[in-house]
């Protein structure tokens, strides 16, 4: 079996309290809009964590989930905007990042 | 923590809300763009947003038909603010100027024609998401002219930064969205921070000799 290395990346909305499911479908719908049904499957994007919300993506696809997290709002109709806050290689890492005070660094 | 920079931020009402909203991102220099009418404001904004804890630049963005008004609106403007941007020109006009008079010119003007004159002049290019966004959104064919400069221009390692263009605070991005979001647009794989950190200082630099003291801010 291959193995495929994963990126997590941690997102917020703004406004804030927007229900998770509402923040995951328009990420897909985004990435499905810009780059069509073949990269969200080949992108293997999941949702990890509901509370901050914490998507997983197959690494080689991360400025593509990005890019689509940044299309949020500015792209389609919706009213909120998505914001990325920290990228890294295991869930517990971007909580650390963003607990302290690195708040977006690379 | 890095001092990243947002170098294109309109100035409204709610120019408070997006200051506290780009320190929180992790912005710590930004350039506001005024009107010509909107002067007097500047220094008033600049002490604003020192007291929030955020470094603020002006910046002036010109649309100008000819040479003569070219020369008359960038003469008027040095007096006032500290970045002069050109948003909209005619080639023609572009090809015939001295660029060295202007800090910036948005890369969705220029044209692939123009790109040894503006390597030559040293003048940087700016990639403003709002507008690309705005474009994508209404199927301009115009966004194509933009995505193709911009790859073009980024290939020969023309300088490019990497702006907002927000005017309000939902509109504002983090400098992990800029740095990931632009390869994914021009189709690159390289990541790069240059956009928003040593490119944007150069710029601030070469514009405002002497605003700060030390190399590496």
């Amino acid at each position: 079996m291959k193995v495929y290395r994963k990126r997590y990346v941690m997102v917020s909305a703004y406004p804030e309290n927007i229900d998770y499911r509402d923040v995951y479908m328009s990420i897909k719908n985004c990435l499905r809009e810009l780059f069509g049904e073949l990269t969200v499957i080949q992108s293997r994007i999941r949702l990890v964590r509901k509370k901050p919300v914490i998507i997983s993506v197959k690494s080689e696809f991360l400025p593509h989930i990005i890019l689509a997290i940044t299309s949020v709002g500015r792209l389609d109709k919706n009213t909120f905007t998505l914001n990325v806050h920290s990228v890294g290689t295991t869930i517990r890492e971007i909580i650390r990042k963003n607990g302290t005070e690195t708040k977006s660094e690379l | 923590m890095n001092s990243y920079f947002d170098l294109h931020v309109i100035y409204t009402e709610k120019i408070e809300e997006v200051l506290s909203r780009l320190l929180e991102l992790g912005f710590k220099y930004v350039c506001i763009e005024f009107s010509f009418d909107q002067r007097k404001k500047i220094e008033d904004i600049k002490k604003k947003a020192k007291e929030i804890g955020i470094e603020a630049f002006s910046r002036i963005d010109l649309d100008v038909r000819n040479a003569v008004e070219y020369h008359r609106n960038i003469t008027k403007s040095k007096a006032f603010f500290d970045i002069i941007s050109i948003r909209k020109a005619p080639e023609e006009l572009l090809k015939n100027v001295n660029l060295r008079r202007t800090h910036l010119i948005n890369l969705s003007t220029v044209t692939t024609r123009l790109l040894w004159k503006i390597k030559a002049s040293e003048t940087f290019l700016e990639f403003n998401f709002s507008e690309f966004f705005s474009l994508l959104r209404k199927r301009d064919r115009s966004y194509e002219r933009l995505l193709t400069n911009a790859l073009i221009y980024d290939f020969y390692k023309l300088p490019i930064i990497l702006c907002s263009g927000a005017s309000e605070p939902r509109n504002l991005l983090t400098p992990l969205q800029m740095i990931y979001s632009f390869p994914a647009i021009i189709g690159k794989k390289e990541i790069n921070k240059k956009y928003i950190l040593t490119l944007p200082q150069l710029l601030i630099r070469k514009a405002k000799p002497g605003v700060w003291k030390f190399e590496g801010i």
